[in-house]
């Protein structure tokens, strides 16, 4: 089969064969078993889970990955690696063309482009392995959650998420742990 | 004065009218004064609110805690990058739509598009699609770049804000400090969710 050429097409071409799952059955055991115990848990303490992102998926982060580096010149397009199941061409055979191709999808895609930032999307992570989840959790006050163990916590809603200390222990409880930098993401291991 | 006040009866209405005036002209005059004097107050950024004047943006799109900004309404842009460098852009309209705003694109705008946060496009101008950085609403004064880094008094006490911008794990985490970045407590700081992961690059 002939490879399509990088540009718009792929962003098409992701945002339906590529899509990233919002649903926690598409997490792996035990982590998913784990996020259902605690979201549970917190439903039943009365918050209110909005689940975001589960899985990622590992087509969509080869394509940020390649048309990031590529498109702001920190790699060649000959220097792509391939994907099974993802058949671009990146290398359009013209430096510039490469460029603009994947500059092209960086724009379709929304990339940002942090300043001094070499770090390309990544093409690992916890949540392209089925282990993290973003969600948003709220609720009114102080409820009282149910940790793994039993028994209860009171904890009292906090607008910033990421200062909640008493959430992220009964997160925990349930192997469900919070990475304090970003207010959505929780998994397995905290990153 | 007393000699006007003192007329015949004939004038009589007229100077009531001009006495009364008077006193009315003063308190209003004092009143202006007043008014100018609170305005220089602000002016001064005594009440500088910078979670309501200061939001973070994903090319022409402003997010900002602040759901009153009229069509046309003045903001300044630091856009981030090496140097940081400084724009004039205006409040085109307040949008939801992903077509206009990164930010809240599939995937994103649950998380970005919290309770009280409102998205504007802006006149577009020289601002690219992945520029990225702050807008100050109707600031005290331009910041200028010294060393590449913006700088401006936005509350008029003597010490210029800075701005930061880095990668945490899934996002941006943008600052605006007191003389500098990283150093105390921010005096603002909003978090951009991308809903992909990337190596960070915070302190």
């Amino acid at each position: 089969m002939a490879k399509i050429k990088s540009g718009t097409y792929w962003v098409t071409w992701a945002n339906a064969h590529a899509k990233n799952s919002k649903s926690v059955d598409d997490l792996v055991e035990p982590f998913k078993g784990n996020a259902k115990a605690f979201i549970k848990a917190l439903e039943n303490a009365g918050a209110k889970v909005e689940v975001g992102t589960t899985r990622r998926s590992d087509k969509r982060a080869y394509l940020f990955h390649w048309c990031w580096l590529i498109g702001l010149s920190k790699a060649k397009a000959s220097e792509a690696t391939t994907m099974l199941g993802v058949d671009i061409e990146w290398d359009h055979g013209d430096a510039e063309k490469s460029k603009k191709g994947a500059k092209e999808m960086i724009d379709g895609f929304g990339l940002a482009v942090p300043p001094n930032s070499t770090n390309a999307p990544a093409l690992h992570s916890n949540h392209i392995r089925g282990k993290a989840i973003d969600m948003n959790v709220s609720w009114t006050g102080t409820i009282k959650i149910k940790k793994k163990d039993g028994t209860e916590e009171s904890v009292l809603f906090m607008g910033n998420v990421n200062n909640n200390t008493k959430l992220h222990a009964v997160g925990a409880s349930y192997g469900v742990k919070k990475l304090t930098t970003d207010a959505p993401h929780w998994s397995l291991d905290g990153h | 004065m007393r000699r006007r006040c003192g007329l015949t009866l004939r004038t009589f209405q007229r100077a009531v009218g001009l006495c009364t005036a008077i006193p009315i002209l003063i308190i209003g005059a004092v009143s202006c004064g007043r008014v100018r004097e609170q305005g220089q107050h602000a002016a001064l950024g005594v009440a500088f609110q910078f979670g309501e004047r200061i939001g973070w943006l994903h090319g022409a799109c402003l997010a900002i805690s602040n759901p009153n900004l009229a069509n046309g309404t003045p903001v300044v842009l630091v856009i981030t990058g090496e140097p940081q460098t400084v724009q004039q852009s205006r409040i085109q309209a307040q949008t939801n739509s992903p077509a206009s705003c990164q930010a809240l694109m599939e995937g994103r705008a649950k998380v970005n598009a919290k309770p009280g946060m409102s998205f504007y496009a802006l006149e577009t101008g020289s601002v690219g699609s992945t520029d990225m950085g702050f807008g100050i609403v109707s600031p005290p004064a331009n910041p200028v770049v010294v060393n590449g880094q913006a700088r401006v008094d936005l509350d008029q006490d003597g010490r210029s804000e800075v701005f930061s911008s880095c990668a945490t794990s899934e996002g941006i985490k943008f600052a605006v400090w007191t003389e500098k970045a990283y150093q105390g407590d921010p005096r603002w700081s909003g978090y951009y969710y991308l809903d992909y992961e990337s190596t960070p690059t915070c302190p």
